[in-house]
């Protein structure tokens, strides 16, 4: 082969490799330009921990046994020297009534006096109330409960008291619910049911001090406990026609799974079947999420 | 004499009438796409000024708690009142038993027996109000007819607790609701938002305000500072809880539609202009060439005797006619777009009649550009023919001299077979027109692109503001401030799965001197729901007292991370705050503050919420939203889909209409360029290519070398074409970026694929056309030509 024919030869190797590598970086361009760019999702894992589903209310605290004196007899009551907070010792004079004679009034228990509603000297009518003791530290809480949430309680459900104003989240156990509802308006300005809720604080006196009669705290009753649930953000839930759905992580593509969930509260549910351990949901997936859409986590 | 160059004239544009055609449609394009949307603006702008002045709209605005009428005596006194016009104003939750959502009414007070001085009411149909009936209402015209509501109808408000029923007797309009919106939300929403105008007398009696106010207008004398009046009457209201006067710039209605008027403007200027330049460009490129290709034509006709007056004249006429077909069909094509448009904006906007008007200068003056740029090109290239000596011009022109450098001859040329040194020595020799040809392309495929960005921009913003950072399916605003246990009360409802309580206030925020009043919204340390980012698009979250803004906020206020801000609550206590600025928030429309909830409720010193998002469950949704429609404390339910829905029939239909029509214009525009080109050169080397006939090449070997040439000028010109989209998007968007709206550059990597694939076959489809004629050419003629 001669000179020409090599020349020849060679330059249409390269003419052919050229045209070659402009082909394969246009298509290299086009596929590149429409290949579908990854939606930016929030994903989390299903995890294992603890669930809880509870009730929300706020509520009172209350001395557990007051008691009221009342005047005996119509007559001048003395002026009262006590003050509420004040310590007395059951059988201590307490109140001095006149009619005819000076009678003195001992106290039923030891106690702290609570309130006073009678302080200055007058006329006084039997059975009207003078003040009233109490041991402050035997306190209960009331917590006034929607009739149809009250029914889910537990006997003995347990109670996390908090936003007391104290540092410590108190501990609590329901230890009864009032057999008669009442009307009330909510918040929200609907008429409902409610019933008190009775619970008994059971953190060590200590750590509750500061609490005393009529303080607002807020409970949270404990409803269901699991301690190794399987569980999943609720806001990957959606309704796929009549049933529960999330979409399932794979390989960086969506994937629409049906899911059932045993409980759900605000916070997460409870997947009963569905999902596994470790299984990768998106969270609030946008409209733009479908089955086989390529998704990126956005953190 | 004269008559030969009428019939050559007649003859030239039916020979070419291909190319007359692509290029006036190529100006029609240019035309129209000014035209119309100047010819809209100017309608909107006309229609927004004629309301105004007929109906005496206000320049001074203000509301406070409450003032006797006595001190409405003391602003009228005060220098620069020219008139004052007080009332009562208030926001009453509406009862709409057949609806499935809530409804806020706005009730102003005017007089029963005459029109208010100041922004008067458009009566569009029913009566005025009887001075001897109370409870009887005119409604705003939006409300009226989203909610199917006609004069004779009832309507019940809840007033102090009870249901008040009013008789509907008119249907009005008002310069002050042109864009009925309510706080901060710039997203019209006509069924859940009316504006209710009703006697004084009901509403003395409705509030127990009886010889007082609690909201007025005004309006300037000639000459007079608007500021120093402002702070003349803040000082005034000061006792009566005034919450501060202010202007038109900051009255709500006013503020949206100059926005989107100034917006729009750009949109109307700078757009067509760039089309407009675009077609100019091609045209002034194209008639020279074609006006070249003509040489020996002219040359032998003024060997003829013809002097060059007259041969100027007749391409003048030629280049006239063109441009004149032209913008004749751009302005109708304009006035058509500019009708529809205006029609679009007379739905959006409610004014009591908004008429298109198309200013004849508009259609002058495209038709005056196009006109020069034709005759710049024709006097350029005629100059220099002229200035040959006529037997030298009848020859053809000296085939362009191929002189290689030694690098070229060494690494280019040697390696090329002998057809790509005709590419090569084709597209190197004629610099120039090679150049022009590619920048032809490139700005053909930039216009296009500008048309199709706009969904990938649009794509963007639904998907940042729906899904990315608001994340709820549902709003529920309540009355006033609520408890947080007002929260799991709505927790509890079925259908609600998710549910996170946040708070918001108007508040003024003060820096340096400037002011600003907008809202500051609490939200939850670790919100679930919503989620808020800075401009890198990292999780920005509440830190303490400090404060996020959202940049538009932050750039009106030249704040930064770590200054500390005045903030004053404009509603309850009216607590004055110091507090630092924690972070800078990305956020396309609206200036809102945030701040992390806990440390606001410590701030006001109460454990409130002010509205709640939540996500609701699909099957449920129907039960929850009749069930939240009777609770007396919320005031407000929306549903993100209609929201969404609402959103992408106002706005987003505005900027897709707009988008179209200039994307249609481009697809012209881009296929006359890429046609013209291809013609223009083949009419230029016809005795070439002929010549290369006669050699022994056949049609398609000629064809391909022509295509070659093409190919490569395509693929300068694409990524020219895509430098230049961006470049000139990035411009379009920064000039519309306003106080209030500050729409991201986002333009997907499948748009420019798009516009590329306009050019391509584009050229696909002329080449068509080429290998068409290439194979008509009579080889003998054409060759005879060059004696």
């Amino acid at each position: 082969m001669d000179n020409l024919e090599k020349r020849k030869k060679k330059k249409l190797g390269f003419k052919a490799l050229f045209w070659f590598l402009f082909i394969l970086s246009l298509a290299g361009l086009i596929y590149w330009a429409f290949s579908p760019r990854p939606i930016l999702v929030e994903i989390t894992k299903v995890t294992q921990e603890k669930y809880q589903q509870t009730l929300k209310e706020e509520g009172k605290t209350r001395v557990r046994e007051v008691y009221q004196v009342t005047s005996p007899v119509n007559g001048n009551l003395h002026r009262i020297e006590l003050h509420p907070g004040d310590t007395v010792q059951a059988g201590d004079f307490i109140a001095t009534v006149d009619w005819p004679s000076p009678r003195k009034i001992q106290s039923p228990v030891s106690g702290k006096i609570l309130r006073i509603h009678r302080e200055s000297e007058g006329p006084i009518q039997r059975g009207e109330t003078i003040l009233e003791i109490a041991n402050p530290s035997a306190l209960e809480v009331v917590a006034e409960v929607l009739t149809e949430n009250a029914v889910q309680i537990p006997a003995e459900a347990s109670v996390k008291i908090e936003d007391w104003g104290g540092c410590d989240v108190l501990t609590g156990r329901v230890r009864l619910v009032e057999p008669a509802a009442f009307t009330k308006i909510s918040a929200l300005g609907i008429e409902e049911q409610r019933v008190n809720v009775i619970v008994d604080i059971t953190s060590p006196p200590e750590k509750c001090v500061r609490l005393a009669d009529a303080y607002r705290v807020y409970c949270e009753i404990i409803l269901f406990e699991s301690e190794q649930a399987l569980t999943i953000p609720t806001g990957a839930l959606f309704r796929d026609a009549k049933q529960w759905a999330v979409f399932q992580v794979v390989d960086g593509h969506a994937k629409k799974t049906n899911v059932e969930i045993s409980r759900r509260n605000s916070e997460k549910a409870m997947i009963e079947s569905g999902l596994t351990l470790g299984d990768q949901v998106i969270v609030y997936p946008s409209d733009k999420v479908k089955d086989g859409s390529l998704v990126k986590s956005m953190f | 004499m004269v008559k030969k160059l009428q019939r050559k004239l007649i003859r030239d544009l039916w020979r070419m009438k291909m190319q007359v055609i692509t290029i006036a449609l190529v100006i029609a394009s240019g035309v129209g796409a000014l035209v119309g949307f100047l010819s809209t603006q100017d309608s909107l702008k006309i229609a927004q000024t004629q309301f105004y002045q007929r109906f005496r709209f206000a320049n001074i605005f203000g509301e406070l708690s409450r003032a006797p009428q006595s001190i409405a005596q003391q602003i009228q006194n005060l220098p620069g009142v020219a008139t004052l016009e007080t009332r009562i104003s208030k926001d009453f939750l509406l009862h709409l038993p057949q609806k499935s959502y809530t409804a806020v009414g706005r009730f102003i007070s005017i007089p029963t027996d005459s029109q208010p001085r100041l922004n008067k009411i458009y009566l569009r149909s029913g009566r005025w109000l009887d001075p001897e009936t109370t409870h009887e209402a005119l409604v705003s015209e939006g409300f009226a007819e989203a909610n199917g509501f006609k004069p004779g109808d009832k309507i019940a408000a809840i007033i102090n607790g009870k249901y008040q029923s009013f008789d509907i007797v008119g249907i009005a309009l008002s310069p002050e609701y042109i864009y009925a919106i309510r706080g901060d939300n710039p997203i019209p929403d006509d069924r859940q938002y009316g504006i209710f105008w009703t006697s004084q007398k009901t509403l003395e009696s409705a509030l127990n305000m009886e010889g007082s106010f609690n909201s007025f207008s005004l309006s300037l004398g000639y000459g007079n500072s608007e500021q120093a009046l402002i702070d003349k009457i803040d000082h005034l209201l000061l006792d009566y809880g005034g919450l501060g006067a202010y202007g038109r710039s900051d009255q709500v209605s006013h503020r949206f539609i100059s926005d989107e008027i100034n917006q729009n403007r750009v949109m109307a200027v700078v757009i067509p202009f760039i089309f407009l330049s675009v077609a100019a460009f091609l045209l002034n490129v194209v008639m020279s060439r074609i006006v070249g290709q003509q040489r020996s034509q002219i040359a032998s006709l003024k060997a003829v005797g013809y002097h060059n007056k007259s041969i100027s004249l007749h391409y003048i006429k030629f280049v006239t006619i063109i441009v004149f077909l032209g913008a004749i069909t751009g302005s109708g094509l304009g006035a058509w777009i500019g009708i529809k448009f205006t029609q679009l904006y007379g739905d959006y906007y409610r004014f009591p009649n908004i008429n298109y008007t198309l200013d004849p200068k508009i259609v002058l003056f495209s038709f005056l550009i196009s006109l020069f740029a034709a005759w710049f090109a024709i006097f350029r290239t005629l100059k220099n023919i002229y200035q040959l000596q006529p037997a030298e011009a009848m020859r053809p022109p000296n085939p362009p001299s191929f002189r290689q450098k030694s690098w070229e001859k060494k690494y280019i040329t040697s390696k090329l077979s002998n057809k790509s040194k005709m590419i090569y020595r084709n597209l190197t020799t004629q610099g120039w027109k090679t150049s022009l040809s590619i920048l032809g392309m490139a700005s053909a495929l930039m216009i296009t692109t500008l048309g199709m960005f706009w969904w990938d921009t649009i794509d963007f913003v639904i998907d940042y503001e729906f899904f990315q950072t608001n994340r709820e399916d549902a709003l529920v605003t309540f009355i006033d401030r609520q408890e947080t246990k007002a929260l799991w009360e709505l927790e509890q409802y079925p259908g609600i799965l998710v549910s996170e309580g946040y708070h918001s206030l108007p508040v003024r925020i003060y820096s340096g001197h400037k002011k600003v009043e907008t809202a500051l919204v609490g939200y939850p340390k670790n919100s679930k729901i919503r989620f808020m980012f800075n401009d890198k698009h990292q999780r920005v979250y509440p830190s303490g007292e400090g404060i996020m803004l959202s940049h538009l906020l932050a750039q009106r206020l030249k704040l930064k991370p770590g200054d500390w801000v005045h903030l004053e609550v404009l509603e309850g206590k009216r607590q004055k705050w110091f507090l630092p600025v924690s972070a800078i928030l990305y956020q396309w429309v609206g200036y809102s503050a945030y701040i992390d909830l806990k440390s606001l409720q410590n701030l006001l010193d109460e454990n409130s919420i002010r509205f709640a998002v939540l996500k609701v469950d699909a099957l449920h949704k129907a039960t929850l939203q009749e069930k939240l429609k009777f609770i007396p404390k919320v005031v407000g339910i929306h549903f993100k889909r209609e929201t969404l829905r609402s959103f992408k029939e106002t706005m987003v239909k505005f900027i897709l209409v707009f988008a179209s029509s200039l994307t249609i214009f481009a697809f012209i525009i881009a296929f006359g360029v890429v046609y013209n080109s291809i013609r223009v050169t083949l009419s230029e080397r016809e005795w070439e290519l002929m010549s290369l006939r006669v050699m022994g090449f056949n049609v398609k070997q000629v064809f391909l070398l022509l295509t070659y040439e093409m190919l490569w000028q395509i693929v300068i010109a694409l990524p020219l074409g895509w430098g230049l989209s961006y470049l000139f998007a990035k411009l379009m968007v920064t000039l519309m970026h306003t106080e209030a709206f500050d729409i991201p550059l986002v333009i997907h990597p499948k748009t420019f694929a798009y516009a590329s694939l306009v050019i391509i076959i584009s050229a696909i489809l002329s080449s068509y056309y080429a290998y068409y004629r290439l194979k008509k050419i009579n080889i003998v003629s054409a060759l005879k030509i060059r004696e």
